[in-house]
């Protein structure tokens, strides 16, 4: 029975109703992607840019595809294996990123199969690219990834760089306008190599309309965030997961941002009549920062065992704060309108690093801000084999989230493809050991006088 | 003339004596952590066997992880070139070896009798015969049955952990489950097949394939292997001692490499006596 | 302590490969500020125009990781685990500032990390572009002048184009004697030892670089005129990929068959092998070095337009080695969980067996006590090849 059980809750149970609508969103870039390679229109692999890289070449026509999503979604069906015993054959470590294996082994398959998706590839395979996107921050993986396709793909690769300064630098005076402008002439670098290889001009109205949108669709993601402050929790990590797909990879698609408004609604109907994801909400806590795509049932468990609701997740999949008025002044320019959205992204919550004394900005900071705002009793840290950039600051945020604000943090290791790494049994004791550990927080909390 | 080769597993230690043409006796005996040590036993026990005095050996080689410090040897070779050369005395055409041995798993390239390119497990039991072991005492059967076993299975099961710890507890829920014994066994026969075929992959599979090693014994395997290889294996007629036969031959070969005097030097230098062995702390010590 | 015989030339590279601190501590009780700085990256040569010694952070294969797991994961580079551990345990407390420099993603975060555990007087996090486009080379030269103004800050004095370009010379002067020693390995067998090698580049890492010229010029002399050369072995090797610090590693690989001729990594050419420019303005002779000439899988270069053209302009330079070495076989060593060079496996195999060359591939765990078992690779290696 135990078996059975388990079985039926691999997949979670969303909590909104828009969230069981996300998975369109998903299939959408996928089945363009095949019909514009079909049709004889360009097409791209493109890393999570956080906007830098994919608005532009939107704006030039070109259908993008993600194979770090596409990573998610084969280990989420089950189907990630085959690629990563190939790749394993191909020579690469297996432990470089998972999504990147799974990526390897699929091309090592189209390079047998004439370029061309083989017939049995997951959700209908990643369409043949015109050129590759990759991008260099956050993670190596992501533009040595790519680098190494080369071996089977043969087709041009655009590098986009991100700067990664400390956060004692970052307010260097005039720092961060360098940066900025440094993004922007890459940009133009990018916006030349796209022309060029796809012989027609880009259409710089198009641009700004692609990023006027994206714009909105990003301020409304980010103003659902704003709710989910709320006690209880109107929504959790599980919706979230979904959600995050249309302004992550879509935001320039009006069909995304008239979902995110009917998320925005939902989500508000809840805060204000009080409606709860997960009945019994006991306990608050965060969770860094990629799931186990195949178990996430697990998830939902926790909720009904110790009313366990995820209230905030994932850094680096949320809107960013909104860009102060006083900076967007005056820019017209779509290009550095790009730059300072995606610059935003990766320095947005420098402040708070700096309030604090910490470093880095990204990967921790945001989660120190939301331990206060969102009344978080612990931290979910989800260290990953094989995603290392998701797994660095995971034990640094956890001491500092407890010298700062006796907020404890539990580790449960995974793996965002490989099914074997988590091991349910001992994430549920893990579990129910700390939720002791969450209520006695609470309590020396309460004697410092931290206000949750 | 006879030629000795030596080889010191980590779980078996096999001896070959052989003249300029054939093989004149050969020894299997288990080596757990106590005995091996004494290995220059073993060699007692074989120069019984073949009725052969110590001084009668021309050359002796030593091969195999326990090959570094043998006092009785002339020299020490690999046993990756060893396996090589005993696979290519039985098998001249084959271009790919798999070894399957105790606690190591190990591919390796053969052209024209020389070794080319070689790829050995990497911190990972899966895929060696300490995992069939596992296995087979969590299943409560005895490991030489396993593969008999998987052979009656008509629906493989999906075994998704190659992790000996979760492979163990995976199986056994799939027991709970009520999932056959057979079908469990041809499922984990399969996945060692799979993580076998995509190591050996990385050095580029050829035919002809020879199988060799333990776990070459196991027909659950080698069937599960040659079906993910594509084409039928050849297997040598004692798959144990290809790396002391490969020993053997190659001190056929240095033999004919060094003048007489300088032989009788040698082999009046030699002596019969224990083994001593590096490493035996932390990072070989798993031996169980 | 009268009476002591200075050590020159090899013993003198030895007596501070064993004691890696010792000098910086002396020179630091005379009143002189040390920053530790990481990877190949920031600049040594600001460090040695504001008279700061500019030392090296290395790990220690010999030293079991323990104090680190509570604050950086397992499965994050062993290497830079190692260094963080043995800082948090006080190796490094002699140290006056601390350099992070985003190399990969292992140094960029162990950066970040280390400057909220480990406190030094002063620290700066350089940023490094991932392309070498020009824009980058640009970006890359406002934050060497960031770097330059808070050393400068820090030592409360400013430096001129002149001295800066007087430690350009001297550390150009030290990049020249290790070619000049590399030049004593083409002979078969090679004058110097690989392990013998590691100890001399390691001590320049540790001391100012006159004394590190110093050295070398005994070195050179020494080897030039040695009577007993290193044994002869079949195989000539080419190391490409993670460094080693360690002469534990060297050793195992030197007795099982094969000489080291030459090593492609972060201790080895590639921090000595091109000059810096002594442009006008020495500030951009600095970035173009750092991030154009230096070879780190860790910098993007533009694919070419199919994978045997994007195979040479990123192993280009490897033919070279090869050819003037007499190369026979490879040995790619990667330390596990390192992304840069885990990428580049199959591609710089290829690359490698292009020229003909056997290429053996190891991910090891930066450990003394795990290295015996990887003999056996190391001696059939030598096998294939004798």
């Amino acid at each position: 029975m135990e078996a059975e059980r388990k079985k039926k809750k691999r997949t979670s149970a969303k909590t909104l109703q828009t969230a069981r609508e996300a998975g369109y969103f998903g299939k959408k870039m996928l089945q363009n992607a095949l019909k514009a390679r079909e049709e004889g229109r360009p097409t791209a692999w493109s890393m999570v840019t956080w906007w830098e890289g994919e608005l532009i070449a939107k704006a030039m026509g070109v259908e993008l595809v993600f194979p770090e999503n596409w990573g998610a979604f084969c280990a989420s069906v089950r189907a990630a294996e085959p690629h990563l015993d190939r790749s394993h054959g191909e020579g690469f470590p297996s432990t470089l990123c998972g999504y990147a294996r799974n990526c390897l082994g699929y091309a090592r398959n189209m390079a047998d199969n004439n370029l061309e998706v083989p017939p049995d590839a997951p959700g209908g395979g990643l369409a043949r690219p015109t050129f590759l996107l990759s991008s260099g921050a956050a993670c190596d993986a992501r533009y040595k990834w790519f680098q190494a396709l080369g071996r089977y793909l043969e087709v041009p690769v655009w590098t986009l760089e991100l700067p990664h300064t400390g956060v004692k630098e970052y307010f260097l005076p005039g720092n961060k306008e360098h940066n900025i402008r440094f993004i922007v002439s890459e940009l133009k670098e990018y916006v030349a190599f796209l022309e060029n290889l796809l012989g027609k001009k880009l259409d710089w109205d198009r641009l700004s309309e692609i990023v006027d949108q994206t714009f909105k669709t990003l301020r409304i993601a980010y103003e659902v965030d704003l709710l989910r402050k709320a006690v209880p929790s109107p929504m959790v990590a599980q919706d979230f997961w979904s959600i995050m797909i249309p302004h992550l990879y879509l935001p320039d698609d009006p069909e995304a941002y008239e979902f995110y408004k009917r998320v925005y609604d939902e989500v508000k109907y809840k805060v204000d009549n009080k409606i709860a994801a997960i009945p019994n909400e006991k306990y608050r806590m965060m969770f860094s920062e990629l799931p186990p795509w195949h178990t996430l049932g697990f998830f939902d468990e926790i909720a009904e065992r110790y009313g366990i609701a995820l209230v905030i997740e994932s850094w680096s999949y949320h809107a960013i704060p909104p860009i102060p008025e006083e900076e967007l002044e005056g820019v017209t320019d779509p290009l550095e309108l790009i730059a300072r959205l995606t610059y935003r992204m990766w320095t947005g919550y420098n402040e708070t690093a700096l309030e604090y004394g910490v470093d880095p900005g990204f990967f921790m900071s945001a989660y120190l801000k939301w331990a206060k705002e969102y009344r978080a009793d612990g931290l979910f840290c989800h260290p990953l084999m094989s995603c290392r950039p998701a797994t660095y600051t995971l034990l640094h945020t956890g001491n500092v989230l407890m010298d700062k604000f006796k907020v404890p943090s539990v580790v449960i290791d995974g793996d965002i493809v490989d099914l074997r790494v988590f091991n349910e049994e001992e994430a549920f004791s893990k579990v129910e050991a700390f939720v002791e550990t969450m209520d006695h927080y609470r309590e020396v909390r309460k004697k410092e006088g931290l206000p949750w | 003339m006879f030629f000795a080769g030596l080889d010191i597993g980590s779980t078996i230690t096999k001896i070959v004596i052989k003249t300029e043409d054939e093989i004149w006796t050969s020894v299997i005996r288990p080596t757990g952590a106590e005995h091996r040590r004494l290995a220059h036993k073993l060699m007692e026990e074989a120069l019984q066997k073949a009725n052969l005095t110590f001084g009668q050996l021309d050359y002796i080689i030593a091969t195999g992880y326990g090959r570094i410090n043998v006092p009785f040897a002339d020299r020490q070779v690999t046993e990756i070139s060893c396996h090589m050369r005993g696979i290519n005395w039985f098998f001249p055409g084959v271009k790919t070896i798999i070894d399957i041995g105790g606690q190591d798993c190990k591919g390796i390239k053969v052209n024209n009798g020389k070794l080319v390119n070689f790829v050995m497990n990497d911190k990972c039991a899966a895929g060696t015969g300490r995992f069939l072991e596992v296995i087979s005492e969590a299943l409560g059967v005895k490991v030489e049955e396993i593969g008999d076993i998987s052979l009656r299975s008509t629906n493989p099961a999906k075994i998704s952990s190659l992790c000996t710890v979760f492979a163990e507890q995976e199986a056994l829920l799939r027991l709970s489950e009520g999932v056959s014994i057979e079908d469990i066994l041809a499922g984990i026969h399969r996945g060692i097949a799979t993580r076998i075929y995509s190591m050996v992959e990385r050095i580029n599979i050829e035919k002809e394939v020879a199988l060799t090693g333990g776990g070459v014994k196991n027909v659950g395997l080698r069937k599960a292997l040659e079906e993910r290889i594509g084409f039928p294996a050849v297997v040598p007629p004692e798959p144990l001692i290809t790396g002391a036969l490969g020993a053997a031959l190659f001190a056929q070969e240095y033999v004919g490499r060094i003048d007489k005097k300088e032989l009788e030097t040698r082999k009046k230098e030699r002596r019969l006596e224990a083994v001593t062995f590096f490493g035996e702390g932390p990072t070989r010590g798993q031996n169980g | 302590m009268t009476g002591e015989k200075k050590n020159k030339g090899l013993a003198r590279a030895a007596e501070i490969y064993q004691s890696r601190d010792k000098r910086a501590r002396e020179l630091k009780a005379d009143g002189k500020k040390v920053f530790g700085y990481f990877c190949c990256y920031p600049p040594v040569e600001l460090m040695t125009a504001l008279d700061i010694l500019p030392f090296r952070i290395m790990g220690d294969m010999d030293e079991p990781i323990t104090v680190a797991d509570a604050y950086l994961p397992t499965i994050m580079c062993i290497f830079y685990r190692s260094c963080f551990d043995i800082a948090k345990k006080g190796r490094y407390d002699f140290f006056d500032g601390f350099i992070g420099a985003h190399a990969c993603d292992g140094a960029e975060r162990v950066s970040h990390i280390w400057r909220y555990y480990i406190k030094s007087p002063c620290s700066f996090f350089l940023d490094i572009p991932h392309t070498s486009h020009s824009a980058a080379i640009d970006f890359f030269k406002v934050q060497l002048n960031y770097f330059k103004e808070t050393l400068e800050e820090f030592m409360g004095k400013k430096t001129s184009p002149e001295r800066l370009k007087e430690a350009v010379s001297l550390h150009n002067r030290q990049r020249a004697l290790v070619r000049d020693l590399y030049d004593l390995r083409k002979s078969d067998p090679p004058l110097i030892t690989g392990s013998e090698t590691l100890q001399v580049l390691i001590s320049l890492m540790c001391v100012p670089v006159e004394e590190g010229n110093t050295i070398l010029e005994e070195v050179i002399e020494e080897v030039k005129e040695r009577k007993e050369l290193p044994e002869k072995k079949a195989c000539r090797l080419l190391i490409w990929g993670s460094l080693i610090d360690n002469t534990a590693f060297t050793d195992l690989i030197e007795s099982s068959g094969l000489n080291v001729v030459i090593e492609d990594t972060a201790i080895g050419t590639r921090p000595f092998w091109h000059d810096v420019e002594l442009t006008e303005d020495p500030m951009d002779g600095l970035a173009l070095h750092y991030l154009k000439e230096f070879r780190c899988p860790r910098t993007f270069r533009e694919t070419g337009p199919s994978y045997r053209e994007d195979l040479e302009s990123r192993f280009g330079y490897l033919k070279e080695f090869v050819k003037d070495w007499n190369v026979n076989g490879a040995y790619l060593n990667i330390i596990r969980n390192c992304d840069i060079h885990g990428y580049e496996v199959p591609a710089v195999r290829d690359y490698l067996e292009g020229l003909g060359l056997p290429v053996l591939v190891i991910e090891q765990d930066y450990s003394t006590a795990a290295l015996e078992p990887l003999r056996t690779r190391f001696q059939a290696f030598a096998e294939s090849i004798g």
